[in-house]
């Protein structure tokens, strides 16, 4: 047993209860005006937040809410843009919008690093993961990508409904992202647990909302001791012994950029799957011409990113200023929505509308500015296999139940089907 | 919504084109603002935006397109015109009043006094027109038609003046009379012709070449062409502004690559030919950042 004193043995690290860190009053339920009382976590939103947006571009370009202890819903692309550029008045102290404001001490580093910090350390603590996330590098995940998509498929034989969004698009990160940090494959159900309490259970009361994370931080505790016991060639591993500034990282950096890429890596992408599926399952031209043109997919797919771009994100404005119109006080939330600014007609023709063969597509679907999405390489192959292999295999598939509420979204920043029933016929084998 | 396609780019870009020759000569550079521009073209600031990184380039590729092209539209009514008398045409054409796009270059060297914005895409503009005229001229000599002593720089730029002189000395502000203008025109060329002396010697340089066609605009085009191929577009990348995106290298891999932490690079010089500027401009289009830029580098000769 190697011995690292940074990560005693029994020890836990629990990122939402530190001293310092502020809650407020948990507020749910219907919205009544969604430019004055925006809930990103209420089902009409998880269900079809464009309408909402579309309104709130036309009407209010910045909305407000007084739940979540206060905050600020921008929907144009130019408001969204700024914001991601300027880290000297919005903060990435916290990145998920919700009932609990973590310390000011915890700048600028963050829970979550490096999507939790702010210049200048942001970008040291960036630069060790980008060699690990490169198109070269994650190009040799592609084979083992691919060939476990068709393993998945392969499951489907002699069935006439599956779970799209469950049985694939799920899967798929989950593997990938484990396989990177060298956690057991088997574990990948507690992952999508740990996914949905970070992510989905803001408005839970603090003792559930604490179980959940303290669950997630406990496991990779767990793996960062296996690792000590058992290094091998992965990430977890070069976390423990990368050093910065000279000296091996801090233990809350290490475990937090653990859960930064089990947690990023896995609802985001599993959306982005099932957004595209989705997509094609009930719209037959589009499904029927990128079989006809699978050189066109790549194209497609940056489609598929703008106009369902799964993740938003949220920053913490640092001192009261007037933004752009309004009052904006220190500490109120920011909910930075990149899936807004991409259907923004002032920046996209046709914004409201999917077209597959757009050659011109400047959307922001990994973020702008700094903060760009460190996986988005990893995540364009994962949606490039898993989309190529599907249509390779499935030579026709619809959504099985005709009401649209059939199909289940996620509630939260990240938007993606959770439960995506279709009808698939000719099942083709996998060539060898 | 009256918008176009966002699939139609070439389309797209064409309306602003059209759109930006038509506002920037009328309001001039100063007194346009973008947004004029993508209302009159009838598409959004976003979609300008998507084809265009700033208006000083918006006013330079409309120039391009829309600005007068008086050489190259009488290469393609008459290809074997001799030079002289196409120098001459153009002369006398210089007393018309102008149309709309023949004020885009009077407004676009206005512009580049002052901003240097403009400023370096104008000398590439009108470096590119004066070594066409060059190009014309030492035809000309060489065939004994205009005195080879001269020289071909400060003639071209005589004509050069000439010609953007009268789009800022208009008709209604000082009429002149066309059989003046024509004869006096007729005799500045025909001094510009070879010497008495040398003008036996040309004619029987001319006799020894008999069976050779007189130069032609056809010829001066072909050397046109080469000084065109000259004027080469460079890529560059905005260190500061690339996040890493990769979608030049994902779109053009033949133009980009990525560095170890995978930032876009531009391979090689980042010369960009006429057959490469399309996949140039698709990557310009799609950088997220807006970190790349394509410019016209100056011939370097």
């Amino acid at each position: 047993m190697t011995y690292d004193e940074r990560f005693p043995r029994g020890s836990t690290i629990d990122e939402e209860d530190e001293p310092g860190a502020v809650r407020n009053e948990i507020i749910v339920g219907p919205v009544s005006d969604w430019a004055t009382d925006f809930s990103h976590l209420e089902p009409e939103w998880a269900a079809d937040p464009y309408p909402i947006q579309d309104e709130l571009r036309e009407r209010c370009p910045i909305a407000h809410t007084g739940r979540f202890g206060g905050g600020w819903l921008p929907v144009r692309y130019e408001d969204v843009a700024a914001i991601a550029y300027d880290t000297d008045r919005f903060s990435s102290r916290s990145i998920i919008m919700g009932n609990v404001r973590p310390p000011h001490d915890i700048a600028p580093v963050g829970g979550t690093p490096p999507i939790s910090s702010d210049p200048p350390f942001h970008h040291d603590a960036r630069k060790l993961l980008l060699p690990a996330f490169t198109k070269t590098a994650v190009s040799r995940q592609e084979p083992a990508t691919r060939a476990f998509c068709h393993s998945l498929i392969d499951a489907f034989e002699g069935r006439d409904i599956v779970d799209a969004a469950n049985e694939y698009a799920q899967h798929i990160p989950i593997r990938v992202i484990a396989d990177m940090l060298g956690f057991p494959p088997e574990d990948g159900p507690r992952f999508a647990e740990f996914v949905k309490s970070v992510l989905e259970g803001i408005n839970l009361p603090p003792e559930e909302r604490i179980a959940g994370v303290t669950a997630l931080f406990d496991y990779l505790m767990a793996q960062v001791h296996d690792h000590l016991d058992n290094p091998r060639d992965d990430l977890t591993t070069y976390l423990i012994n990368v050093e910065l500034y000279g000296q091996k990282l801090e233990p809350t950096h290490v475990v937090g950029t653990m859960a930064l890429l089990l947690i990023a890596g896995i609802d985001t992408t599993w959306s982005a799957i099932g957004a595209s599926l989705w997509h094609l399952a009930k719209t037959p031209a589009d499904r029927a011409r990128l079989v006809a043109q699978p050189d066109l997919l790549p194209t497609a797919m940056e489609e598929f990113l703008r106009a369902f771009a799964p993740v938003t994100m949220a920053r913490l404005v640092k001192d009261d200023m007037q933004w752009r119109g309004v009052d904006m006080k220190a500490d109120d939330w920011i909910l930075l929505s990149f899936p807004a600014a991409n259907r923004d007609p002032a920046q996209f023709d046709r914004a409201d509308e999917i077209v597959i063969d757009r050659e011109v597509n400047r959307h922001a679907a990994f973020g702008l500015g700094i903060h760009r999405c460190v996986g988005s390489h990893l995540a364009r192959m994962e949606l490039r296999i898993a989309l190529e292999v599907w249509l390779d295999r499935i030579g026709e598939f619809s959504l099985a139940d005709t009401d649209p509420a059939s199909v289940a979204w996620s509630t939260g920043q990240i938007r993606g089907p959770r439960s995506l029933r279709l009808f698939i016929r000719d099942l083709k084998v996998a060539e060898p | 919504m009256g918008r176009i396609a966002g699939v139609a780019a070439t389309q797209t870009r064409e309306r602003l084109l059209q759109a930006a020759a038509e506002v920037f000569a009328e309001r001039g550079y100063d007194g346009t603002r973008v947004a004029d521009i993508a209302t009159a073209a009838g598409v959004s600031n976003g979609a300008l935006y998507a084809h265009f990184a700033s208006k000083a380039e918006l006013l330079v590729a409309a120039l391009h397109t829309h600005g007068r092209r008086l050489l190259s539209q009488m290469l393609a009514a008459d290809p074997d015109r001799p030079v002289t008398d196409v120098l001459l045409h153009i002369g006398q054409g210089l007393l018309e009043p102008r149309d709309t796009s023949g004020f885009l270059i009077i407004e676009a060297l206005v512009a580049a006094r002052r901003d240097q914005d403009v400023a370096s895409p104008m000398r590439d503009y009108i470096g590119e027109r004066a070594d066409w005229l060059t190009g014309l001229i030492e035809l000309a000599q060489s065939a004994g038609e205009l005195d080879p002593v001269l020289s071909p720089k400060a003639l071209a730029h005589f004509c050069l003046l000439l010609s953007m002189g009268s789009g800022l000395i208009t008709p209604d502000l000082h009429e002149v009379d066309e059989t003046g203008w024509s004869a006096l025109l007729t005799r500045v060329i025909a001094g510009l012709g070879p010497a008495a002396s040398q003008a036996d010697a040309a004619s029987s340089q001319a006799d020894a070449t008999a069976s050779q066609a007189p130069p032609t605009v056809s010829q001066a085009a072909a050397a046109a062409n080469k000084t065109q191929t000259g004027t080469a577009m460079r890529l560059q990348i905005d260190t500061e502004r690339c996040q890493g995106h990769g979608r030049c290298y994902d779109l053009v891999p033949s133009l980009f690559g990525d560095d170890d932490e995978g930032y876009g690079q531009v391979l090689g010089d980042g010369a960009v030919s006429a057959e490469n500027e399309r996949d140039a401009r698709l990557a310009v289009a799609n950088c997220p950042e807006r970190a790349i830029e394509l410019a016209a580098t100056p011939e370097e000769n």
